[in-house]
């Protein structure tokens, strides 16, 4: 099983496209970088005065009783604000100001989010389709082997790619972002309102390890998904356009279809579990234990089908 | 039976069928070790996919393949254990390097390659000076070495290659030739190869199987094959007098010869070698002019057309 992984990493690391992804990943966090780093607004100097003024309002209004009523669910939002205003002052951090964690959250969040998942359905929709459309599939298939394992080790490797195409993406833009922001910045609060409405907070390093943890269960059902149509498809082109297509319908879809109830029920309206921890779920109703739940019954059915077709299948009758 | 006697492979009514069609139909026959066997059969015969059954690729309608007698279906992976293959083209990574490759297919086996096992067979096919390329820019015959090297590479005891001969150029095809020879000579092992090329078999195999319509016609030795069925031939004497010849011969020996119509020095016997001797020896002692006796070998090509129905192979 060790030897038909490192095979499988042999044949992905000793490609130019692998790194292709790599270097593209790598670039395009020094180019977000070095474009905030020029576009960075100007700081006033009398930014704390500003601050101290907006507080003296905010906390005007949230105590004065009768404006509470037209506030509502703002009321939430104002606390944030404070909160943010406080942490601001009292650490002589100048509002709207870019630190090497404030960049790396960024990065994860606007700049990588859509480009990893689009790489790890690059390599996962080859993975498989690959062996076919290249004969490949023969060498595999006529040795010792069981197609189990097979399978395992490229799955398997998949999941490496992913976890090393992420670490390489946090690593670069936390080193890229020091160089810029320098280092501070690591103890800043993320203020936040949970599903509930409460007002909490967070320090940026908690936060961007959360946001990876979130990122990397998206990630891993965007590899089972692209893994299952790369067994299905024998040409590893057609593979990979599908399941990259597949991902952009998916959430497309769950985006019109939101009048219907069974919206809830589409996988993709299921992949972001942050969800449920930072602004509310997507759609109402929803909880966490539904997504984890929903989750595993789209990764066992997804798996089952992977492994059906692909121990099935004869090699070339065509 | 003990292990030493069993055939290297048995196929047992291995049957492949696509929907209603039989593309192989009930095939049946040992495959003995240490010798070179041809699957030979026109094009579209079921060579192929007889050759994708026995190492898996593609699942048994019906019947058994058995490989030192182990079934492939029920102990695919000790039965795989014993075979090298190349179905159809050498399958090779082409943004590796040729020595990646190898290491590839070492690490595909159930045991430890040595790196000097490598080197090995890198030298044996001769691609010293080029292993460290990507095999993108190898030659389509520097590929068909590689290819040979991966299916050699863990000592297999039955080598099956699916028409090696395809892309070959005579000297090429020459040397394959004594290669696979040597292998099973030498080396003890079993060499499987298909091919639709008669005189390719002939020279290179010790026994085939005729397969036509995905059904065996029949298994023979090519030695067999291009003698005269049960070693009767055909014989022309060419003699002063075709019908004192033919009454002689029929009073001596009970040989019944048949005249030839248009030339009254020709008749013909059918009989054994050593009948063809005594009947010379007939005519020359009952002072009849014998000038020219010549037997008619079938050729195998005659065999062959024969069994399968004229089907165009040669
Ligand atoms: N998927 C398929 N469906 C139907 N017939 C097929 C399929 N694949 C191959 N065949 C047929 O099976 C027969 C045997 O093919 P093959 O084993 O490749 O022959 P050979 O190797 O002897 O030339 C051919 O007539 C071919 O057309
Ligand atoms: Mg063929």
């Amino acid at each position: 099983m060790l030897n038909l992984l490192a095979n499988e990493n042999m044949k992905l690391y000793r490609r130019l496209r692998t790194w292709i992804l790599v270097l593209i990943m790598v670039a395009i966090v020094i180019l977000t970088g070095v474009l905030m780093k020029t576009h960075e607004s100007p700081v006033s100097a009398n930014w704390k005065q500003t601050l101290i003024t907006q507080d003296q309002l905010i906390s005007q209004q949230l105590t004065s009783g009768h404006h509470l009523a037209m506030l509502g669910a703002n009321k939430a939002y104002l606390e944030v604000q404070l909160k943010t205003n406080q942490y601001e002052i009292s650490h002589n951090v100048a509002p709207a100001q870019n630190t090497a964690w404030s960049f790396a959250n960024e990065i994860e969040q606007r700049a990588i989010g859509a480009l990893l998942t689009v790489f790890v359905a690059i390599v996962a929709g080859d993975i498989v389709a690959g062996e076919f459309s290249g004969g490949t599939i023969k060498l595999l298939l006529t040795r010792p082997q069981t197609r189990n394992k097979i399978l395992l080790s490229k799955y398997i490797s998949t999941l490496l790619f992913s976890v090393v195409l992420m670490a390489i993406t946090l690593a670069v833009s936390l080193l890229v972002g020091t160089i810029l922001f320098g280092p501070s910045g690591a103890d800043a609060p993320y203020v936040y309102i949970n599903a509930s409405g409460q007002v909490l907070q967070m320090n940026m390093v908690a936060y961007l390890f959360a946001n990876y943890g979130f990122n990397s269960v998206s990630l891993l059902m965007t590899v089972t998904i692209a893994f299952m149509i790369s067994t299905i498809f024998r040409s590893s082109s057609v593979a990979i356009a599908i399941s990259i297509l597949s991902l952009f319908i998916g959430n497309t879809l769950v985006e019109v279809l939101q009048s219907y109830s069974w919206d809830k029920f589409i996988l993709f309206a299921n992949l972001n579990l942050a969800q449920y921890f930072f602004n509310g779920p997507l759609i109402q109703g929803m909880t966490l234990s539904f997504s984890i739940t929903t989750l595993i019954v789209y990764f066992v059915v997804m798996i089952g089908l992977s492994w059906y077709i692909f121990k099935k299948r004869d090699v070339a009758l065509t | 039976m003990s292990a030493q006697e069993l055939p290297a492979v048995q196929l047992k009514n291995l049957t492949k069928r696509i929907g209603q069609k039989s593309i192989v139909d009930h095939l049946s026959f040992d495959i003995p070790k240490g010798e070179v066997f041809g699957f030979l059969g026109p094009n579209g015969a079921g060579k192929t996919t007889t050759i994708r059954m026995i190492v898996g690729l593609i699942a048994i309608s019906e019947g058994q393949v058995l490989i030192h007698g182990l079934d492939v279906q029920k102990n695919f992976v000790k039965a795989m254990s014993n075979i090298g293959c190349i179905v159809e083209n050498p399958e090779l990574y082409k943004y590796l390097t040729g020595y990646q490759n190898l290491l590839h297919m070492a690490r595909m086996g159930q045991h430890p390659i040595d790196p000097k096992r490598i080197k090995e067979v890198v030298a044996l096919v001769g691609l010293e000076d080029r292993i460290h390329d990507k095999v993108k820019t190898y030659s389509l015959g520097m590929r068909q070495r590689l290819g040979l090297a991966q299916a050699l590479l863990h000592k297999p005891s039955i080598l099956i290659l699916d028409e090696p001969t395809n892309g070959l150029d005579p000297a090429g095809i020459r040397e394959l030739r004594d290669h696979l020879r040597h292998l099973a000579k030498e080396e003890g092992m079993t060499v499987i190869v298909s091919s639709h090329l008669l005189s390719e078999m002939e020279l290179m195999c010790d026994r085939v199987a005729v397969i036509s319509h995905g059904k065996l016609i029949q298994v023979e030795q090519i030695a067999d094959m291009v003698a005269s069925e049960n070693g009767i031939q055909t014989t022309t004497l060419t003699v002063n007098n075709a019908s004192d010849a033919k009454e002689l011969l029929s009073n001596t020996l009970k040989l019944e010869a048949t005249l030839s119509s248009g030339d009254d020095q020709k008749l013909s016997i059918v009989s054994d070698r050593d009948q063809v001797a005594d009947a010379i020896k007939v005519l020359v002692d009952n002072n009849i002019r014998v000038y020219e006796a010549s037997t008619q070998r079938k050729t195998l090509e005659d065999t062959f057309l024969k069994m399968t129905g004229d089907e165009s192979i040669a």
